[in-house]
């Protein structure tokens, strides 16, 4: 296979995994779709995040619509943490190159850590 | 709600939309803990409700992506429909679990996700 012109196969069970994860824990999926772009269809980082991002929106739709069916979307909550949200993805773009990635990343999942163990003990 | 209670929201909305700027992931291991922490959601209302904060942020993270031509087009909205056999699947067994259950399966997830990150550093990834 070619890379880049992955197979509507693999795409199939990139999305279906992605949806399950992403309606089961809440978030995106793309913590599995990036990866397996970049393993099974040869992407590179930069496009397999791109591409993620718009696969994500589609499935939060599909997301948001079953579960506000049955009555557990808070829609004032979303707005209340989504909309800095928009303002924060601006400016993390913008930083994007200015701080070290890597001391970044791993503080965030030392914090990851924390907010499991805060999970595990509530 | 207080506006203590309402300041640290926007704080760690703002926050999640930082990382996820900055890790083009679309926030939901943030928006989970910080509407069920913070605003007191239980664990599925607060999964439920995360899927609808990472919307708008998705929404302008992809735009900005499509108009900086490193978007897949075909290649995302054919992951996005499949995704949502996955979504009815992924929906109908978290309804049916515990708000328990859900929350230690979610601190699993934030181990995984840790794992990733760290593993991701050990070298130049661009």
């Amino acid at each position: 296979m070619p890379p880049g012109r992955p197979s509507l196969w693999i795409l199939g069970g990139i999305g279906v995994a992605s949806g399950f994860l992403s309606a089961l824990f809440g978030v995106g999926g793309g913590i599995v779709v990036v990866p397996l772009l970049v393993l099974l269809a040869g992407f590179d980082a930069r496009v397999a995040t791109a591409t993620s991002l718009a696969a994500i929106l589609l499935t939060a739709l599909s997301g948001v619509t079953s579960f506000s069916l049955l009555d557990h979307v808070d829609w004032d909550a979303a707005v209340l943490v989504g909309l800095p949200a928009v303002a924060g993805s601006l400016a993390g773009v913008r930083i994007q190159h200015r701080i070290s990635s890597r001391t970044l990343t791993l503080l965030f999942s030392v914090f990851l850590i924390a907010v499991a163990v805060a999970l595990f003990v509530r | 709600m207080s506006a203590g209670t309402v300041v640290l929201a926007l704080v760690l909305g703002f926050g999640a939309g930082l990382l996820s700027g900055f890790f083009g992931v679309g926030g939901g291991i943030l928006f989970v803990p910080t509407l069920a922490f913070v605003l007191g959601l239980g664990q599925l209302d607060a999964q439920a409700t995360s899927l609808a904060a990472m919307i708008p942020v998705v929404a302008v993270g992809a735009w900005q992506q499509h108009r900086a031509g490193n978007m897949r087009l075909r290649v995302a909205i054919a992951i996005g429909l499949a995704s949502f056999l996955g979504v009815a699947a992924g929906a109908a067994l978290a309804t049916s679990l515990s708000d328990a259950v859900l929350r230690d399966l979610f601190a699993g997830l934030l181990v995984v996700a840790a794992a990733q990150l760290a593993w991701s550093v050990r070298e130049p990834s661009d």
